[in-house]
C-alpha cells in the first residue's frame, strides 16, 4: 500500500517561496533606525538617570513584542492540538524563535540599565528578572526540543503543550511587581494615573518604540515562517528522491 | 544627573547586533535551503 501523498498545506511542495527578508523586513529596518535618532538625539534624557534612561526605548520595547509571539505562539498550539494543522504548528515555531530574539534583547538592555542604576548587573531575588529568565529557558526549550524530534507529528504535539504552558509564565512576571513585597524592580508608570508622568517628548518616543519594535517582530515572524516553508520543502523533495 | 552615555551606547548597540545577527541567520538559512532546492531539481 503506497502511504498518501503530503499535502501541499503541510510540506509546502511545489510552491514558490518568496524571499525571507521582504519589503517588510526593509521598511521595519528603516523605522527603527529613524527611532534610534528620534530616541538618542531628538528626546532630552532623564533628570536623575540621565542618558542611561533611553535605555528603556529598547529595552521595554522588547518585551512587549517577546509577550505577543509568545501569547500567538500558545493561540497556535492550541489550534494544533485541536486541527492538527501543520501551518499553525510553523506560526507557532516562528514566534517562539523570534519572542526568543527579543527575550534576549530584553534581558541583555536591561542588565546593562540595571548596572547604572542598581550598580549590579542582575539581582537574584528580584522576582522579575527571575521569573523573565525562566521564560527565556522555557522557550530556549522549546526549540531544542523540537530539534531533538525527528518525527513530525510528535514533535508539532509536544511542542504545543509547551507553547501552551510557556505562555502561562507571563501573567506571573507582569504581576510579580505587584505580588511581591521584596523588589527593586520599578512598577509601570507609563499611562498610568497618579504616577509621575513621562514628558510628551518621552511619551512620544516610549510609544513609538512599540509600534516599531512590533512591526520588526512581525517582519521576523513572516520571514521565519517562510523559512520554514522552504526547510519543509526541501525535506519533502529529500523524502520523495529517498523514495 | 549621573553621566551614563556609555551604558545607553552599549545598549543599543547590544540591541541592535543581536537583531542583525538574527537577520543574517535567516537570510543565510533561507539561501543554503534555496540552493539544496536548486540542487535537487538540476539532478
Amino acid at each position: 500500500m503506497t502511504p498518501p501523498p503530503p499535502r501541499a498545506a503541510d510540506s509546502g511542495a511545489s510552491l514558490e517561496v518568496k524571499p525571507v527578508l521582504d519589503w517588510v523586513f526593509w521598511v521595519a529596518v528603516l523605522a527603527v533606525a529613524a527611532l534610534y535618532v528620534r530616541a538618542i538625539l531628538f528626546t532630552p534624557p532623564d533628570a536623575q538617570q540621565g542618558n542611561a534612561q533611553k535605555i528603556y526605548y529598547v529595552h521595554i520595547a522588547a518585551w512587549l513584542p517577546a509577550y505577543i509571539a509568545i501569547g500567538v505562539m500558545a493561540l497556535m498550539s492550541l489550534v494544533y492540538l485541536w486541527l492538527h494543522d501543520d501551518r499553525a504548528d510553523r506560526l507557532g515555531e516562528a514566534c517562539a524563535e523570534v519572542a526568543l530574539v527579543f527575550l534576549t534583547v530584553g534581558l541583555a538592555t536591561g542588565m546593562i540599565w540595571a548596572r547604572v542604576i542598581w550598580g549590579a548587573w542582575w539581582v537574584w531575588w528580584e522576582m522579575r528578572l527571575t521569573l523573565a529568565l525562566f521564560l527565556w529557558f522555557v522557550v530556549a526549550g522549546y526549540l531544542v526540543m523540537r530539534g531533538a524530534i525527528e518525527e513530525d507529528h510528535q514533535r508539532a504535539r509536544y511542542s504545543a503543550v509547551l507553547g501552551v504552558l510557556s505562555a502561562l509564565l507571563i501573567p506571573f512576571i507582569h504581576l510579580s511587581v505587584y505580588l511581591f513585597q521584596a523588589r527593586i524592580h520599578p512598577m509601570p508608570v507609563a499611562l498610568q494615573p497618579g504616577k509621575p508622568q513621562m514628558s510628551p517628548e518621552m511619551l512620544v518616543t516610549f510609544l513609538s518604540s512599540f509600534v516599531v519594535f512590533t512591526f520588526l517582530s512581525i517582519a521576523f515572524i513572516r520571514g521565519r515562517y517562510r523559512l520554514s516553508l522552504l526547510r519543509d520543502q526541501v525535506k519533502a523533495q529529500l523524502e520523495g528522491g529517498a523514495a | 544627573m549621573i553621566e551614563s552615555t556609555n551604558y545607553m551606547t552599549a545598549a543599543y548597540i547590544v540591541a541592535t547586533t543581536i537583531y542583525i545577527i538574527y537577520s543574517i541567520t535567516l537570510w543565510s538559512r533561507a539561501r543554503r535551503y534555496r540552493r539544496q532546492l536548486n540542487q535537487d531539481e538540476a539532478q
